[in-house]
């Protein structure tokens, strides 16, 4: 009975120490595929609508979700963003409109390589891995996976 | 058992509570010795008596009965209440008395700071806040402070509770979200000290370090002194490419250095690095190869830490950009 | 022989002192002022004395618009009062739509037109078009339009919204600054370009919003940027060829901020050498806001320019110890040296975005039985002032607000305020119920004063808020923020009211209400006792100067965060102009890029401007009323 009881304690903590490994330390560090050619426009010549291109690894990673709501303040995106994406000198991004393109790939794109209205061009600055993390919470804005929502 | 087992190990080390450098830590570390030793001598009385209860002739169930109805309620009354009232009731007096000379949190007249120590995941801000405004500046990680001098320092946190711990200076002190909490040091002799978060804090809790780096009073000011310079102007090439690296790259975003448009507040200011004697708080020593490691590597060093890898240099810029940090005395 | 010399010079030396001494430099001033006075005042342009009216509650220090306006305000002072009085209490009722005009760009249209020799010039928001409109044929052709085409990267550095508050004209020339700090002057007569001279770099994050002035020879230009850690200007352009002939910076070292031996602050907290880095703690100094966005004036007689100072650095206060010198200041220089008389630091150590960047009004007028020379200072933080302009020494700060709570008062022995500890904000810490917000008991938009009334219109607002303070990383180009801000209407059921505020009594006599929004464009006082004034619905009305019943009221598409402004056109009657078009900070929320769903967006104006999407769509339009 006591050694039953012991083993089932060991799976117990077994188990704990597994869920304990950090995701966002170790996932998406090295993404292979370059999103410069996600095309924000149409392709001419072809009924396709764009490419998808890469996606964030960090969409549904709670922990990720949070440490983009953490960059997405550090880097003073909040300053003209909105607080919470909202707007303000730069435009909203809890919204349904995509100046520069909607999917991962563009959201990147726009923060790597900055856009003509005053958005930076982050690449040389920011790491990609939390690139990606932004591009997951931006993505979750406005919805019900959004980190820290503002009240 | 197991506690002092652990304390008596520790005091071949330099964040034994056994060996105070401190007044409060002195008080402290009295007190413990006579709690250990009064103990001691109460364990030992008892264990003689255990003894003579083993050794001690029982007689035959037929002589005598088990238990004798009058006698041994003397025993009970003296040994089991009024002997453990008397030590407990002087233990407790005596650590009132060692806590009411710790000025620690004084609500109503809060005292000005000379210092103030704010709790990162997972490294210590250090401001020091004495003198004129302009004379402010922030470092991190290595307390500097003058020997013989009563500090006011006021503890805070960025994000979770922490627990400020040099035991050879001073006792505990948590720092809670919303709230300052004060306490009062004093270093009796030179020398440095380790610290560590004394309240898990999250994943790297046991790479929480801190130094508190006594100095005598002349030494101090004469650091204080350089603390507040901006940060030295590079010279030499190879450190003047090494700025440029610094400055163009991901580094700018969260660490400061006066003097320059670097203006990061989130992360340790590096104003001064090149003269502190660790990195990422007290995980390592402050030397090229750690440099290097913890600039490209800090994931596999301190898993789960906010300094990213930063992976975008080649070989030269890395070394430029160490021997920048290096001279940043 | 030689000695004989000698001796000749040294009493020619002793003589010139003597005469250096006996006359004080007052009366070198008033030997000015009689220079100032027999100058005859520009065409179009009533002289001082001419403008002020018998029986008048102050009087006037400088020329005032008597059918054109070529400054900002109109006059130099700063008054926004026309001597016109065509349209009166009883005739205002047949006001009706003249002519209208848009430019096509949607952005809030701070500011005002000018009128010069029966021309109309419109300067847009970005990219700041300058428009020609001839007045004698107003439904047919712009006379010409000049794209200066701005660098685009400063639409996503100016804080609240691309406006333009206007330009200013002078020796042929419309001056005008651009979003990305060029300063331009253009022929009024052929539409090009004379100079163009940049004073700023918009990838530090600094943007130009603010009106020049132009006195004499010389273009004074602020910038704007506080939120991007950019360092507060005043830049001095020579009118003729454009050269930078200074910049006084709001903080630094005294030589920055152009502070010499003839600097005489009225109080002992002002005094000092180098208080622009002395007191601020871990250098910030050097991002340390101060920006120049709102009005500037000038005095005459005193030979002074007034203006006032922006929010210092980083919204969070405690990154920036110390009382932060010459942010939220009022200064007083001399416009050819460009070297400060004197300086008042109106709030130390700023928790709340408080800028002081309002009109100073200037009036001569008797102050408690003497007669003084006042600089009037209806504050963002809530408080009215008034200051001695020659000295700085404030005779008077009362609440106008009733809502501000920041503050009890101000102690007027050593010109601090009395702040309320609750109130204060800390890094980390959320402070509830601040009022005013930072967006102020009033905003960058000016009042009016009115010589026959003796009051001030003061389009103020009633937004409270709740303000936490956060460390921020200063990184070049990119907002310095430092805030988690949230506002919200503040009691008594109204966010807005324009306020007729009795100067003398030092108290309000009749308000206005706007129940949802804050009053958020200009006022025009006229000599025909009528006030003008418009609302973030788009209610352009007009307004009984005694009694604050509303004569007139004429609906324009979108909201009004312009100022009014009143001319004689060619026919020679009088004519209103003013701007329909939603923007600015508050206003900005109308716009489609900001989501609703989050309070804290546009540095927290969100949650202040409930429906204002229903009421107000975004316009650009310019319409002129006349009878």
């Amino acid at each position: 009975m006591q050694t039953r009881f012991v083993a089932l304690l060991l799976a117990v903590i077994a188990l704990a120490v597994t869920g304990c490994e950090n995701r966002s330390a170790t996932e998406g560090d090295t993404s292979p595929i370059n999103p410069t050619y996600a095309a924000v426009g149409p392709i001419p010549g072809t009924n396709q609508p764009n490419p998808i291109g890469p996606t964030s690894p960090y969409i549904n990673d709670a922990v990720g979700l949070q440490e983009g709501r953490r960059l997405f303040v550090w880097y003073n995106c909040y300053g003209c963003h909105g607080g919470h994406g909202g707007g303000g000198m730069g435009p909203s991004l809890r919204d349904q409109d995509w100046i520069y393109g909607a999917t991962d790939a563009d959201i990147f794109n726009s923060i790597a390589q900055g856009r003509a209205h005053g958005m930076p061009a982050w690449g040389t600055r920011i790491p990609q891995d939390q690139v990606w993390k932004i591009v997951a919470y931006i993505k979750s804005l406005n919805t019900s996976r959004e980190p820290d929502p503002p009240r | 058992m197991f506690s002092t087992v652990l304390s008596l190990l520790q005091v071949t080390g330099s964040q034994s509570m056994m060996r105070p450098a401190g007044q409060a830590a002195s008080r402290i570390s009295t007190l413990g010795w006579i709690v250990f030793i009064t103990l001691l001598i109460v364990a030992f009385i008892m264990w003689i008596l255990i003894a003579w209860l083993g050794i001690r002739k029982r007689g035959s169930l037929d002589i005598k009965p088990p238990y004798e109805p009058e006698g041994g309620q003397d025993w009970i009354l003296t040994g089991g209440f009024i002997i453990p009232f008397v030590i407990l009731t002087v233990l407790f007096v005596l650590s009132l008395n060692a806590l009411s000379k710790f000025p620690m949190h004084m609500a109503d007249d809060p005292p000005t700071p000379d210092i103030v120590v704010i709790g990162h995941q997972w490294w210590w801000e250090i401001r020091y806040e004495d003198g004129p405004v302009y004379d402010y500046f922030t470092t991190a990680n290595e307390l500097h402070i003058p020997t013989h001098r009563t500090i006011n320092i006021e503890v805070l946190t960025a994000d979770v509770i922490h627990s400020f711990w040099v035991p050879r200076i001073q006792g505990k002190i948590d720092t809670i979200p919303g709230q300052a909490n004060f306490i009062r040091i004093e270093a009796d002799n030179a020398g440095v000290y380790r610290g560590e978060c004394a309240e898990f804090c999250g994943d790297q809790h046991a790479h929480m370090g801190m130094l508190i780096i006594a100095q005598t009073p002349s030494d101090y000011r004469k650091w204080l002194a350089d603390q507040r310079q901006p940060s030295a102007t590079p010279t030499t090439p190879d450190v003047q490419a090494g700025e440029q690296v610094f400055l163009n790259a991901a580094c700018v975003l969260c660490h400061k250095v006066r003097g320059t448009v670097a203006g990061g507040t989130v992360a340790p200011d590096l104003t001064h690095i090149g003269s502190r004697l660790s990195l990422a708080a007290d995980t390592l020593t402050n030397d090229k190869a750690s440099l290097a490691a913890w600039i490209t590597h800090a994931q596999s060093l301190k898993p789960g830490c906010q300094m990213p890898d930063i992976t975008q240099f080649n070989g030269d810029q890395l070394r430029e950009l160490v021997a920048y940090l290096q001279q940043l005395k | 022989m030689l000695s004989r010399f000698a001796r000749f010079c040294v009493a020619l030396l002793l003589a010139g002192i003597a005469v250096w001494i006996w006359i004080p430099p007052h009366a070198a001033r008033q030997i000015a002022h009689a220079d100032s006075a027999a100058a005859a005042p520009p065409s179009g342009y009533d002289s001082a004395a001419q403008a002020t009216p018998a029986n008048a509650a102050f009087r006037f220090v400088s020329p005032v618009p008597n059918g054109d306006w070529t400054e900002p305000a109109g006059d130099l002072a700063n008054t926004r009062y026309s001597p016109l009085n065509q349209i009166t209490v009883s005739n205002v009722k047949n006001l009706r739509q003249i002519a209208t005009f848009s430019d096509g760009i949607p952005h809030g249209h701070e500011g005002q037109p000018l009128v010069v020799n029966n021309t109309m010039y419109i300067v847009t928001p970005f990219p700041n078009n300058l428009i020609a409109i001839d007045l004698k044929n107003l439904t047919g052709p712009a006379k010409w339009i000049f794209q200066p085409h701005p660098n685009p990267v400063a639409v996503g550095k100016a804080c609240c919204d691309t406006v333009n508050r206007g330009a200013a004209y002078a020796d042929g020339m419309i001056v005008y600054q651009l979003l990305d700090n060029h300063v331009v002057a253009v022929d009024a007569t052929t539409g090009k370009q004379a100079w163009r001279t940049a004073v700023g770099n918009a990838y530090n994050g600094e943007t130009a919003t603010g009106a020049p002035l132009i006195v004499k020879d010389k273009v004074y230009v602020g910038n704007s940027g506080g939120e991007l850690g950019v360092r507060g200007k005043l830049t001095c352009l020579d009118l003729k060829t454009g050269k930078v002939l200074w910049v006084a910076y709001s903080q630094g070292p005294d030589s920055d901020v152009r502070i010499g031996p003839g600097f005489h602050p009225f109080y002992k907290k002002d005094q000092g050498a180098n208080l622009g880095v002395k007191t601020w703690g871990n250098d910030l100094w050097q991002h340390g806001g101060g920006t120049i966005w709102g009005w500037i004036s000038y005095d005459p007689e005193l030979n002074l320019i007034y203006y006032g100072t922006g929010n210092p650095g980083v919204w969070d206060p405690d990154m920036r110890p110390g009382s932060d010198h010459w942010s939220i200041s009022i200064f007083a220089r001399d416009p050819d040296t460009g070297y400060a008389r004197w300086a008042y630091q109106i709030e130390p150590h700023d928790n709340y975005d408080y800028d002081e960047i309002m009109e100073n009004i200037l009036v001569d007028m008797d102050w408690q039985g003497k007669p003084r020379k006042l600089l009037l200072h209806p504050a963002r933080d809530g408080f009215y002032f008034v200051l001695d302009r020659g000295t700085g020494e404030v005779l008077s700060a009362t609440k106008f607000v009733d809502s501000t709570n920041w503050a009890t008062g101000f102690d007027l022995k050593t010109g601090l305020p009395e702040k309320v500890q609750d109130k204060a904000t800390h890094e980390g810490n959320v402070t509830m119920g601040i009022c005013p917000s930072s967006t102020g008991a009033k905003e960058v938009v000016p009042s009016a004063v009115s010589p026959i009334t003796g009051y001030n219109y003061i389009p103020t607002h009633n937004t409270c808020m709740n303000y936490q303070a956060l460390p921020a990383n200063y990184i070049a180009g990119a907002a310095f923020l430092g805030a988690s801000v949230k506002m919200y209407p503040g009691p008594g059921g109204y966010q807005g009211a324009l306020v007729a505020w009795d100067i003398k009594n030092e108290k309000p006599v009749w308000t206005i209400k706007d129940p949802t929004f804050p009053v958020y464009s200009g006022v025009l006082a006229t000599a025909g006792n009528v006030v003008f004034y418009g609302t973030l619905e788009g209610w352009f009305r007009a307004v009984d100067a005694r009694t604050g019943d509303i004569l007139w009221q004429q609906k324009l598409p979108s909201g009004i965060v312009g100022d009014p402004m009143t001319y004689i056109g060619p026919d020679g009657k009088q004519y209103i102009a003013i701007y329909s078009g939603i923007g600015g900070w508050m206003g900005s929320v109308a716009f489609p890029t900001i989501s609703m769903t989050d309070p804290y967006a546009a540095l927290g104006v969100v949650g202040a401007m409930n429906g204002i999407k229903q009421v107000s769509p975004p316009g650009s339009n310019i319409f002129i009323f006349g009878l």
